[in-house]
């Protein structure tokens, strides 16, 4: 297969999950199987974040949800072969998504409003804003969205282009994608991007809860997210996780000559929306569809070239039956003389990513290649007419398809080509 | 002519429709017409009983009203108030562009808003936060507090399928958003984008929040004063909020339809600081390049460009940081363009003044006439640019440049040209 020098590459990949640090670790935790029964969220509530950095004094400014970011991309920086004078420092950005605040960042005005409350019990909110100025001074900060984007580019030096993206599910996405633009149109050398959130919290789970889109936890169950499942047994509804993941982008030429190994390549994304509204989406998936289309036709490479598909496959029987339709309508008609693309899954193990979801998909891509086949965990149902197993290694077949969509009805996509060896 | 002469490898990006909320007035028309008369309607709080912080003044939007029929009971369960703003806001722009349905191909037509914090306030906190009813379905109104939530719903409202995107960079979102939105459509991403910001942080935690950072004017007797941009007297910013919503679109398309064109976005530049959250590098590193990458985007010349909407937050640091990159950009003599911070008239709007401030750029090419400084009693002589007047000014104006500079470190500029 051709290789041009001015392709994007991916030459790093940095992640963090309840239960593992490290690409590795995930991709340990798939090939065991090891998924977690009847967990109403997987929480890194005991995560040591400052273990993993090198400057731990950064975690005094900053949120936990923030501490998991910088540590995933403390873990890209130590595996990505990143040095800080790789790339000159407006030309090197860096690209984020991020959850909104979370209502835990007020925790630090509880005293002020407890000591505001009236006669009645009431909070007095006159009152409080006198009381909360005993707070810690940087309070508003650690709520900020951008904390990690700050943090981030400090750490990798990053003074070029740079955006923060607060579009939930899809953020760490767009942030791949936008990154991979300015690298195209030579307006950055090196970028970082990917996304980090923690929604395990009990607002956050109590909220979707509200809105359907969780799990039912049954005590008696012994099973877990299940994605595309149908029958009396089968559930619906997401997982929520706390987690990070951030991969690091730049052109191939350049991470040649300096000798940074190159683990898979870029070749396109795309994004789309229903235009339905809040928590609808299309059941037929025909913007997911057609998304998934016009980007493999802008990259040039037809779907029967796809060997791989990572789908988002969050649990939400809604959004599960929009993707799997989707999905035929892109591949449903090749016919028998293509072999079907295996379609994996990582939700029953890792559960809904949330912002960081579909980058850690990114950087399972060349594991999965070079394995040949999903674990088993990985699995979608084989009536869905896709395969477990990877078609066998062709140049025709050497492209990997990771989905992403919200309950919002917005969606993404993401095309690598396995780096041949 | 669908392509820039100077970047043949871009689609020229115009400019038409613009919508806004703000102290001034719930539409852009009197937004504008109180830039013009100086006027700043700030005064004491009254979202939120603020009579014992340290801050007791803002630049609220009074008389809102969200026009019936623009969305379903359902949907206005998840916007908070700044999302109601953009609302409005989006239906006054999409108003004045005229797009008509079939003009445009729905999956070429895409949003990308910057948007603020949206935060909880007290009341949710002591009803539901503090009691930790966790599990009360009442909950899911807490989704309301998620920035995402405005796009969706004005995807909806504008039909649009291109993909929603929403930004948070702090003061920086909106220019950040616009900036994005002009991209793409000068690389062929997208046909129509309907762009812009939306914030409220006139509520108790924002407002002391902003206070113990000491970020904030303690003018509370003279709040049409407090907030004076590059006056050696500066003592903080005031809050402001509400939103301004714009459509960009390709030249070519815009043309085609027959639409009004309003200006040109010509240039955007976007960095990151790496010096610390709050403050800015004292010699300017960020903004800088910023100013000078969206020149080059467009190949426009430091000379052309007759006016900067400067961030001008009035507060110190930013203040005097800012006006030395300006300095540095465009240099001090007799054609440094004039600089003007419209903060003084519309408070900060956060997330929002990216997109305001551009707005305004906008309408000074448009009638040819530079916004006042107001509340400039004596220039800070460590600012040096060229104020405008303390009056609105009639001017010949070819390009304007609005500055947004981010706590975070983003900053962003974006270059518009006047269309004749």
């Amino acid at each position: 297969m051709s290789q041009r020098a001015d392709e994007l590459v991916i030459t790093g990949v940095g992640v963090a999950s309840a239960g593992a640090y490290g690409l590795e670790a995930h991709w340990e935790l798939l090939r065991q199987g090891a998924v977690k029964a009847n967990a109403a969220a997987y929480s890194m509530g005991d995560f040591k974040a400052a273990a993993h950095l090198k400057e731990p004094r950064l975690l005094k400014a900053v949120s936990a949800t923030d501490a998991i970011g910088l540590a995933a991309l403390a873990d890209l920086q130590r595996t990505g072969a990143w040095s800080a004078d790789a790339y000159p420092a407006p030309r090197s950005g860096l690209y984020t998504g991020s959850p909104g605040p979370s209502s835990f960042d007020l925790c630090p005005y509880f005293e002020a409003m407890e000591a505001a409350r009236d006669g009645d019990g009431h909070i007095d909110v006159g009152a409080f804003g006198r009381t909360a100025m005993s707070a810690r001074p940087t309070t508003l900060l650690a709520s900020l969205a951008n904390n990690v984007l700050c943090y981030g580019s400090m750490m990798f030096n990053a003074q070029g282009p740079n955006s923060n993206y607060t579009s939930g599910e899809l953020s760490g996405h767009l942030a791949v994608q936008q990154a991979a633009k300015r690298l195209r149109r030579q307006q950055l050398d090196y970028v970082v991007a990917g996304g980090f959130g923690a929604h395990s919290e009990a607002i956050d789970t109590g909220m979707y809860t509200s809105l359907g889109l969780l799990l039912a936890q049954g005590s008696e169950s012994t099973h877990t997210v299940m994605p595309y499942e149908a029958g009396e047994d089968a559930r619906g509804g997401m997982v929520l996780a706390d987690g990070a993941a951030f991969v690091a982008l730049e052109r191939r030429g350049a991470a040649t000559a300096r000798g940074a190994k190159i683990l898979a390549t870029y070749v396109g994304g795309g994004i789309a929306s229903d235009g339905l509204g809040p928590l609808r989406s299309d059941p037929e998936g025909v913007a997911y569809s057609r998304m998934i289309l016009r980007t493999l036709t802008q990259a040039g490479i037809e779907p029967a070239q796809i060997a791989l598909i990572l789908a988002n496959a969050s649990g939400i029987r809604a959004l599960d039956r929009c993707e799997i339709n989707a999905l035929q309508r892109v591949f449903g008609g090749l016919g028998a003389a293509f072999e079907s693309p295996a379609l994996g899954v990582t939700t029953r193990v890792f559960g809904n990513l949330m912002e960081a979801s579909g980058i850690l998909e990114l950087g399972l891509v060349p594991r999965l290649f070079a394995h040949g086949e999903l674990p088993a965990v990985m699995t979608a149902p084989t009536s869905l007419g896709f395969s477990n197993r990877l078609p066998r290694r062709t140049p025709a077949a050497s492209y990997a398809l990771v989905l992403k969509a919200s309950p919002w009805g917005e969606y993404s996509c993401i095309v690598l080509r396995r780096e041949d060896q | 002519m669908p392509h820039d002469p100077l970047r043949p490898n871009k689609r020229r990006v115009v400019v038409t429709g613009i919508g806004a909320v703000s102290a001034l007035g719930s539409n852009l028309n009197d937004t504008w017409n109180g830039i013009l008369e100086g006027r700043s309607p700030a005064a004491a709080v009254t979202h939120f009983d603020a009579s014992q912080a340290p801050c007791k003044i803002a630049y609220e939007v009074t008389d809102f009203v969200l026009p019936a029929g623009l969305i379903s009971d359902r949907e206005r369960r998840f916007l908070n108030t700044a999302m109601g703003y953009g609302v409005k806001a989006v239906a006054e722009a999409m108003e004045q562009a005229a797009l008509l349905p079939g003009q445009v191909d729905p999956e070429r037509l895409a949003v990308c808003l910057g948007m603020g914090l949206c935060g909880a306030d007290v009341d949710w906190c002591e009803r539901i936060f503090l009691p930790k009813k966790y599990t009360d379905p009442s909950l899911d109104e807490h989704i309301r507090f998620n920035p995402e939530q405005l796009a969706s719903v004005v995807a909806r409202l504008v039909g649009a399928k291109g993909g929603n995107t929403t930004i948070h960079t702090a003061c920086a979102s909106s220019g950040q958003a616009l900036g994005e939105a002009y991209e793409m459509i000068a690389y062929g991403e997208a046909d129509v984008v309907v762009t812009g910001g939306a914030d409220s942080m006139i509520n108790s935690f924002s407002m002391v929040g902003f206070d113990l950072l000491g970020a904030m004017s303690k003018r509370n007797d003279a709040p049409q004063q407090a907030s004076r941009p590059f006056d050696a007297g500066r003592d903080g910013f005031v809050m402001g909020e509400g939103a301004c919503m714009l459509v960009f679109e390709d030249y070519a398309l815009a043309q085609a339809r027959g639409a009004k064109i309003l200006a040109e976005i010509c240039g955007y530049g976007v960095t990151e600081s790496t010096y610390r959250i709050t403050d800015l590098h004292p010699e300017g590193r960020g903004p800088v390049e910023a100013m000078q990458m969206a020149l080059d985007d467009g190949g426009t010349a430091a000379a052309k460009v007759g006016y900067i909407n400067a961030h001008g937050t009035s507060t110190q640091i930013n203040d005097r940081v800012e006006a030395l990159s300006i300095a540095k950009v465009f240099g001090t003599g007799p054609v440094a363009p004039k600089v003007s911070s419209t903060k003084s008239m519309t408070g900060h709007m956060i997330a929002a003044a990216g997109a305001m401030e551009l707005a305004i750029c906008i309408n000074a090419l448009r009638f040819q006439v530079l916004p006042p400084s107001i509340n400039v009693f004596q220039q800070d002589p460590a600012c040096p640019v060229a104020l405008t007047n303390a009056v609105a000014t009639p001017t010949e104006l070819s390009f304007a440049l609005s500055n947004s500079i981010g706590f975070g470190g983003s900053n962003t500029a974006l270059v518009a040209r006047r269309w004749l």
